[in-house]
């Protein structure tokens, strides 16, 4: 059984870890990244991108983690899917958890593929008693399994249930609370989702227990007037901006990244668009 | 309706290609769907079964650059279609998903008679493979002058992982470095099928063409067979005075290329 969780991390009885401000680590910014040794203050990487035999990927895994603290971020891990829990994938994983020795791990609140037969898109679910129960049971046994709590990331959705009976942030909550995990609450997929499922931000920020969000994701969408798909292609726009200001007034101080997966920038552009986020933490903080 | 059904036809629907044999299927899932602002549940379907395969195709399209500049987007795009309906991911990465697409597409109707498509798709796949690879220590000079002159006789090889041997009819290669360059290339069929070696040296992916002889005692040597079994191999090429020079040669060849292991 996992061990209390005050025992294995130092966030359970309040202290949480905040570790400044990071970047999604992507293949086309590695070089830029060894060479440069940019003023970051951690990384975040796809945990699926090191899960191979040999060669570049983990050569340059590890040169940044001689570099930078990492945390691990996954997109395989099918939390929600009624398909068996893949043991063959989290010992995969657990090797590499072993080896990079991350601030944290997390994967998303969702299911990728049932049937054996893997979509490699994060699907969502209904958020009613049924899907809690079932992912609530399965996070427990993927951290039983991995020997430490994991964080789960809120999704973007394009399409909701008829079956759903309470709001996303409450099913959250619940995940949470009943399987003693944590959260990584990306504020660009609240604004997507709140524009595609016509609800309040705010709310949902406000629903969410300070206790469990151990870390922020931001990213660019595109908006295409009657939806928003989340693309990660873009600056972070100001809606979400404000949308953060908004968060760390209620959570505080939260560690922090952007992931930018296309049309990538120069990594100077990133940097910048960092720097603004820290201005945004530090006039909130300096109030 | 359970959980696990509710995903069975989400994913039914996203990945299915037939419209007409899902016509039903999709009516009876887009009405579990809430009805949203302006856009319809069919529309919010519609975006994920673009995602789905637009992540595939892109995942083929990074696996092959030079597969789609070669045919076209006439042939490219049904064939990526073609394959997604045939080979459904089963794994949570995407490293190997595209393993199947040499000999899929040497079976594939509107292609198979091509032989350039064949073997530029069986290329792209290997430098691909041997990128990926396991690392490998490379066998070095040192090491083997501290074999013993009596252990020579039965001393065998190990290759690096992701070495490979590759035999192409046609011009292949040169075909790849063109369209790589984004340069029209001249197809040509050779008058015999030359050998190709692949493989990653440290961090990047090499190949090289190589002589008969020479492909020949790297595939023996790949099968085991001892240093003197190689010699006399040689002898098929070589007259009898000449193999000691020509075996160290390609063994000292071998070593400088990385292509040994411990």
């Amino acid at each position: 059984m996992l061990a209390p969780l005050d025992k294995q991390l130092p966030y359970s009885n309040g202290h949480k870890p905040f570790h400044g401000f990071g970047l999604g680590l992507r293949p086309e910014y590695y070089q830029d990244i060894i060479e440069q040794e940019p003023k970051l203050d951690w990384l975040e990487i796809i945990s699926e991108n090191y899960l191979v035999d040999g060669g570049k990927p983990l050569y340059f895994l590890d040169q940044f983690k001689e570099r930078y603290p990492l945390a691990m971020h996954g997109v395989g891990m099918n939390i929600a899917s009624t398909d068996s829990l893949n043991f063959n994938y989290l010992s995969e994983l657990k090797k590499l958890i072993n080896h990079v020795k991350p601030l944290w791990v997390s994967d998303h609140c969702c299911w990728t593929g049932v049937n054996s037969h893997n979509t490699h898109d994060l699907l969502p679910l209904p958020f009613n008693e049924e899907s809690i129960k079932h992912i609530v049971s399965r996070i427990r046994q993927i951290q039983d399994y991995l020997e430490q709590p994991i964080l789960i990331e809120n999704l973007s959705s394009y399409l909701s249930f008829k079956t759903s009976d309470m709001p996303e942030w409450e099913f959250l909550t619940r995940i949470c609370e009943e399987a003693d995990c944590y959260l990584l609450l990306d504020i660009n997929n609240i604004y997507v989702n709140s524009r595609n499922h016509s609800f309040e931000p705010l709310d949902y920020i406000q629903g969410i227990p300070k206790k469990r969000v151990i870390q922020h994701h931001l990213a660019g969408h595109a908006d295409h007037g009657d939806y928003i798909i989340d693309t990660h292609d873009a600056p972070i726009t100001s809606s979400v901006l404000t949308l953060y200001k908004q968060a760390l007034e209620h959570f505080g101080p939260v560690s922090v990244m952007i992931e930018r997966d296309d049309n990538f920038p120069q990594l100077n552009e990133l940097l910048i668009e960092l720097d603004t986020v820290r201005e945004i933490f530090n006039d909130v903080q300096s109030r | 309706m359970t959980l696990k059904q509710l995903q069975s036809d989400f994913l039914a629907n996203i990945s299915s290609l037939d419209m007409l044999n899902s016509a039903e299927n999709k009516r009876n899932f887009t009405d579990r769907l809430c009805q949203q602002g302006n856009i319809t549940p069919d529309q919010r379907l519609s975006i994920y079964q673009n995602a789905y395969k637009a992540r595939l195709c892109s995942v083929i399209d990074s696996d092959f650059p030079n597969l789609g500049k070669l045919i076209g987007d006439d042939l490219y795009n049904p064939l990526c279609q073609a394959y997604i309906n045939a080979f459904p991911s089963e794994s949570p990465s995407l490293n190997n998903y595209c393993a199947q697409l040499p000999k899929f597409i040497s079976q594939y109707a509107p292609l198979k008679k091509h032989t350039i498509t064949t073997e530029l798709c069986d290329f792209e796949w290997q430098l691909r493979t041997s990128f990926d690879a396991k690392d490998s220590n490379a066998l070095t000079v040192e090491y083997l002058q501290t074999v013993p002159s009596d252990q020579w006789p039965n001393l065998t090889f190990k290759f690096t992982h992701g070495f490979a041997i590759k035999y192409y009819s046609m011009n292949t290669v040169e075909v790849w470095k063109a369209l790589n360059n984004d340069e029209q290339p001249e197809l040509q069929k050779l008058d015999v099928p030359q050998a190709w070696v692949i493989w990653r040296q440290g961090l990047v992916t090499q190949y090289i063409s190589v002589p008969v002889d020479e492909a020949y005692l790297l595939e023996a040597a790949q099968e085991g067979h001892c240093f003197e079994s190689l010699c006399e191999l040689l002898l098929e090429w070589w007259p009898e005075e000449r193999v000691p020079e020509r075996a160290f040669h390609l063994l000292q060849h071998w070593l400088q290329l990385g292509l040994l292991s411990q």
